[in-house]
């Protein structure tokens, strides 16, 4: 802890602190003496409730009880100060004391003053006009009570809204402090002074949601790989329109223009870890920005990055993953030096609009339709859902099931219908609810586009449990057993008030973070970690 | 021996409802003594004559005469027939109606003070009496085989017996005082020819000398209705309107002051709630809210949150107002499955209330007090409700349950925010009050005292006075001497899905990237839109950038980046998304509790909050965070500066809101189930009563 001769007159060695850790360097402490508490004295950090010891009354060599009481309160997290009238002979630990003066009442703005004496009360109830929130607590006695005093309009006495004896220890002074901090104002706004300013007509005003700070124009080039999955591919697509928006202008190609790459402002790199061309590349960017994205297929079987996305990532020094999981991997896993964040997937600007209309304008199907995208890498899930889907369909005749994809799940079923892709928004809309356990890749934890897209739809999903819960969805606690399968879809079935509760739920939620702001929002985001890595 | 009560049944064809009508008087007779008598009106089908000829000869349980009319003169001309023929007090009965068990000694009870010209019943079809459609659905009245006897047993017994007065009966089943009758005559069969009015004709002459007009709501009578007269009943009713209204200058107002105040809301409410069957062993807790609870307001989601906790031991009941009146909602919880929800509509002043006790207010909340039982009364907001509900509940017996969620009762400006502008902290001084109401609210300071008056005169009305802030009870002290035996401490908890939401702030989002504030509320100046605007544009020349979320009331400055509204059910994720590493709570008012300053907390965030009130109260507890002066926002600017500078402390303060103990609004159920338990119940209290408070790191 800094000497308190090296502080600022009323000021805290903790504050001292802060304020070099700011500036980068040392304030000069002053002159020595007693003096009025500079704007040094005021809290860089301002969260503790700041008391200042105030005493009036001169009463040389016998201020070690202020001392000590300032020292104890700023243990107790209390950002507590001393103003004396002479200097004291015992050394505080933690502060310097200033001059009691209005100055440094004035100067410092403390929440609560702890009046010494009563000629200290006085003082702070003059000097602390236009202050108004500053109350005052009065050593009164020498036992151990404290106390609040009314300040009941009709009762209250001025600021002073506390009382201690001089016997309390600082432990039992601090829950007043805190509550009196937090109290209403003992002093009434002056009906004759202009509070504020009038507030400023600004000049431009355009509330238009999402990116509204234009960028300087930039050049983008995504690589993308031959290996990229397709909803890969298509998440690449929509985040290359969004920036796009954002005053980028994005060339989506592969290695085999690397001219184009080399000079572009920022470079993304997917699905060509281990291509020699990729290396190349990073190296003639010679430190411009070019970021590794992360691919599900730069993920091992054993669950960590392989050898090849490691260094490529390392050589890029900067990355983005679709999740959480994937960048605390990119973190772990590479050795050099790296920044990495999550970029979710986001949905492109017109197919969220097409979406979202379509939710707003679906009419309700005469059956409840329950769509199903079988899973192909979750077998014993998949033949749970399709039992359960049997049971419910036996159960409930106004019921029919949309397979979309999948193999030979409920094959020849009268009532079910089978789709090989994602009907068109309109059709979807109409769903009372989604059901999958696939596409959720353990390595990356990236959910289906699917589920994302029928949350803007306002279809309620059921998923399984260890699934990323949230509104609209609806987790299956055993999704290997089919009869939990079947509660869980029944209940939906039957409980139209809890359907419509959480497709409502669902809506909200995705417009929130789906829309084209929410996607602006995250560009800039991007941009900005983009801009900070340059520096 | 008293005159006996005359059942006069006009008849003219529609033999099979004749049969059911007359078989259904004779059948349920009465206590009192009655007479039937039925006068044919010339029916055009012989076989309706010969039936009626034949009951009168047959032997019956009461008396019965029959009268016909050589030729068809109409049903008033009949029915005066009938008046002149009988000496006592009678009952008008439409052929096609059926009575029911018990029917006519109640409307003579009803009819037993000596203002009463006439007393209806309810019925399936006659315009104000008509029960409700759940009621009629519920007994197939509508249908081929009307459960009638049930139905008025049903009504019998759930009716609350209040025997509303109306403007005017209902012609369908009307028992006419013979008192009445002596003074005014018959019915005006001059003006009124074939029907359709001369019933209210007879009911406003009667009004004008002082009668009045009861409805007999614990009796239902069936009336199959539309025969009479069949198509012609259109036209009829357009001319008897037409007279009526030339006639009464006083009927279009009453007619529409009764439309609004609607006498029957209670009763029917009470048939309504009786449909379905609340398991009477369970205890339930009328809840008062200022809107819909479906609204997306932190008060209404934690209302919700609380109902849904409770369910286990209470059922709840929600009144809240509406344009047109106040509507109950109640949810009551009979296992697993989603509650039985129905809604009634109770009578009330359109649009907002802005007396200090609206009696209509009062009313409807006694009334609502009367329909069903309640163990105790929780006020969440008073606003649109007046104080009515103080004084409605001086004499409820059961717990009286008040959260202060805003200040409202400590100024009807509850923002406390001087002009709309600085935070006012409840002056002494009424002066600056008078200064400030005129604008912000319409009141002069005399409105205040007396609203200051009112409260404190029934203070005592509340068992419970629950904060969620010690701050937000500091407050109220300074306007009134609040028993601290009284006040409870009870924090609200989360109104989102803290366990799906809570993450810790990512360290290199807050080393890697740049400062990104976010402002976190409506866009307008009381929730501190000008000092965001002031900053944002004073931090123009680094790269610190401000965000806000929510909806905008006022202009942003050009350097906000503006995102919309949001779902507080996803805050956390769209700030990750957003990469705001800091939320900024700068209103100039003082918060009670701050569901905002919870969110982001969940999401890991610390906060920039105002310094008084219960952001600061809270921060401070905490340590997630920094509070500052609203009226300084050049001390905001520094403290942002300083944290772009500084980025350890931005780590120091995520990390103690990831530590801290946020517990949803489930987790303090158990207290408000204390609260609502009368002193003499002997109930062990709910589970739970040991959750850590926020303070408490969570290890």
């Amino acid at each position: 802890m800094t000497p308190v001769d090296q502080l600022a007159p009323g000021q805290s060695a903790r504050n001292h602190e802060a304020r070099v850790a700011v500036a980068g360097a040392a304030p000069t402490a002053g002159p020595d003496g007693l003096h009025d508490a500079t704007s040094d004295s005021r809290p860089v950090f301002p969260w503790r409730p700041l008391v200042l010891v105030l005493a009036m009354t001169d009463a040389p060599g016998e201020w070690a009880d202020a001392v000590a009481l300032v020292d104890d309160l700023q243990d107790l997290d209390v950002d507590a100060r001393l103003a004396l009238p002479s200097v004291p002979a015992e050394r505080s630990r933690t502060v310097r004391p200033a001059r009691s003066s209005e100055s440094t009442l004035r100067t410092l703005r403390p929440d609560v003053v702890v009046a010494w004496d009563a000629e200290a009360v006085a003082a702070a109830e003059r000097w602390a006009t236009g202050l108004r929130t500053l109350t005052v607590i009065e050593r009164a006695g020498d036992g151990a009570d404290v106390d609040t005093v009314s300040w009941r309009i009709g009762r209250a006495r001025g600021r002073v809204r506390g009382q201690f004896g001089s016997g309390a220890p600082a432990r039992d002074l601090v829950p007043l402090v805190h509550r009196l901090a937090a109290g209403p104002h003992p002093e009434a706004p002056d009906p004759n002074v202009v509070i504020r300013e009038p507030q400023r007509k600004w000049d431009v005003v355009d509330p238009k949601l999402g990116v509204h700070h234009r960028p300087s124009a930039r050049t983008c080039t995504y690589v993308i790989g031959d290996s990229t999955p397709p909803a890969s591919r298509r998440a690449a697509e929509a985040l290359a329109g969004h920036l796009g928006r954002a005053n980028v202008d994005v060339t989506l190609g592969d290695l085999s223009s690397p001219a184009l790459a080399a000079t572009a402002d920022i470079v993304l790199l997917q699905g060509v870890a281990g291509d020699s061309a990729a290396r190349d590349l990073v190296a003639r960017r010679a430190g411009r920005p070019t970021v590794f994205v992360l691919d599900e297929n730069d993920i091992g079987a054993d669950g960590r990055l392989t050898a090849e996305a490691v260094d490529l990532a390392g050589r890029c020094g900067a990355a983005i993953a679709p999740t959480d999981a994937g960048r605390d991997l990119l973190r772990a896993g590479v050795d050099r030096p790296l920044r990495a964040i999550t970029v979710a997937p986001v949905v492109a600007a017109e197919r969220y609009r097409a979406l979202a209309a379509a939710g707003r304008d679906a009419v309700p199907s005469v059956h409840e339709v329950i769509a199903w995208y079988p899973a192909t890498d979750e077998p014993v899930v998949d033949d749970a859902i399709e039992q359960a889907l049997r049971a419910v369909l036996d159960a409930h005749p106004a019921v029919r099931v949309d397979v979309v994809g999948g193999g030979r799940q409920l094959e020849g079923h009268p009532l079910v219908r089978r789709l090989s892709t994602t009907p068109p928004p309109a059709r979807a809309a109409r769903w009372a609810m989604f059901v999958t356990a696939g596409g959720r890749r353990p390595r990356l934890r990236v959910e289906p586009a699917t589920l994302t897209e029928v949350g803007v739809l306002g279809v309620p999903s059921v998923v399984p449990a260890g699934w990323a819960g949230g509104p609209g969805r609806v987790r299956v606690e055993r999704p290997e057993q089919a009869s939990s399968w079947e509660a869980a879809i029944s209940h939906l079935v039957d409980e139209l008030p809890t359907r419509d509760a959480l497709a409502f739920e669902a809506a909200a939620a995705a417009e929130c973070l789906q829309r084209p702001a929410a996607a602006d929002a995250l560009v800039n985001r991007f941009l900005g970690w983009i801009d900070r890595g340059s520096r | 021996m008293s005159v006996p009560v005359t059942v006069i049944v006009p008849v003219y064809g529609g033999l099979d409802d004749v049969v059911a009508c007359l078989g259904s008087v004779v059948r349920h007779g009465a206590d009192v003594p009655i007479e039937l008598l039925v006068i044919d009106d010339a029916s055009p089908q012989p076989e309706v004559a010969v039936f009626v000829d034949q009951f009168g000869e047959q032997d019956h349980p009461i008396p019965v005469r029959v009268l016909h009319n050589p030729q068809n003169v109409g049903f008033v001309r009949t029915v005066n027939r009938g008046l002149a023929a009988t000496k006592g007090d009678v009952v008008i009965l439409n052929s096609d109606t059926q009575v029911t068990a018990g029917w006519l000694d109640r409307m003579v009870e009803a009819a037993a003070a000596d203002d009463v010209a006439t007393v209806t019943p309810l019925t399936n079809f006659g315009s104000i009496c008509t029960i409700p459609a759940s009621v009629i659905d519920a007994f197939d009245l509508a249908g081929d085989a009307p459960r009638i006897d049930e139905c008025a047993q049903f009504v019998a017994r759930a009716s609350l017996g209040l025997r509303p007065d109306v403007i005017t009966g209902v012609g369908f089943c009307m028992l006419m005082r013979r008192d009445a009758i002596d003074v005014l005559g018959g019915f005006d069969e001059e003006t009124f020819g074939l029907g359709y009015g001369e019933e209210v004709d007879f009911c406003l002459r009667a009004s004008r000398v002082g009668f009045r007009h009861v409805v007999e709501d614990s009796t239902f009578v069936y009336h199959h209705g539309g025969g009479s007269f069949g198509e012609s009943r259109r036209l009829g009713l357009a001319r008897g309107s037409a007279i009526l209204h030339g006639r009464y200058g006083f009927f279009r107002p009453a007619n529409r002051r009764e439309r609004t105040e609607n006498p029957l809301a209670v009763p029917f409410a009470a048939l309504e709630l009786a449909l379905d069957t609340r398991d009477p062993s369970r205890r339930q807790v009328l809840h008062i809210l200022h809107s819909s609870p479906g609204a997306l307001g932190g008060t209404e989601k934690h209302l919700r949150s609380l109902i849904e906790a409770l369910r286990g031991e209470y059922d709840a009941s929600i009144l809240f107002p509406v344009e047109s009146g106040f509507v109950l909602r109640t949810m009551w919880f009979t296992g697993d499955g989603p509650p039985v929800e129905r809604e009634m509509l109770f009578p009330g002043a359109a649009g907002r209330v802005d007396k200090l006790v609206d009696d209509v207010a009062a009313e409807t909340l006694r009334a609502v007090l009367d329909v069903d039982h309640y163990d105790a009364v929780h006020i969440h907001n008073l606003i649109h409700h007046s104080l009515a509900p103080l004084h409605a509940l001086e004499d409820f017996d059961g717990q009286v349950v008040c959260s202060v969620r805003d200040l409202y009762l400590a100024c009807p400006n509850h923002w406390l925010l001087f002009r709309n502008q600085a935070a006012c902290g409840i002056p002494e001084d009424l002066e600056v009050c008078a200064a400030c109401l005129p604008p912000t609210r319409g009141m002069a300071r005399e409105d205040l005292e007396a609203f200051r008056g009112a409260v404190g005169d029934h203070i005592d009305v509340v068992d419970h006075w629950v904060f969620a802030s010690q701050s937000a009870a500091d407050y109220m002290l300074r306007a009134y001497d609040l028993d601290p035996g009284r006040i409870e401490l009870i924090q609200h908890g989360a109104i989102i899905d803290v366990d799906r939401a809570r993450r810790p702030l990512d360290p290199a989002l807050v080393t890697d990237e740049p400062l990104r504030v976010g402002f976190v509320g409506m866009g307008w100046p009381k929730k501190g839109l000008d000092v965001v605007n002031r900053v944002a544009d004073r931090l123009g020349d680094t790269s610190i950038e401000i965000h806000h979320f929510g909806k905008l009331r006022a202009d942003p400055s050009p350097r906000v980046h503006v995102h919309g509204t949001y779902d507080n059910e996803v805050l956390p994720e769209l700030l990750d998304l957003s990469g705001i590493q800091v939320v900024l709570l700068p209103a100039p008012y003082a918060e009670t509790f701050g569901h905002v300053l919870t969110e982001a907390f969940v999401a890991g965030r610390p906060v920039i909050g105002t310094s008084y009130g219960a952001l600061a109260e809270r921060i401070r507890a905490s340590g997630a965070g920094w509070t500052v002066d609203p009226d300084d926002p050049e001390s905001v600017e520094a403290l942002v500066r300083a944290l772009d500078r500084h980025r350890p402390e931005i780590l120091r303060a995520a990390e103690a809101a990831h530590e801290l103990v946020l517990r949803p609004v489930a987790e303090t159920a158990h207290r408000y189930a204390e609260l609502y338990r009368r002193p003499d119940d002997t109930e062990p209290a709910t589970a739970g009563a040991t959750a850590p408070t926020e303070g408490e790191p969570r290890r």
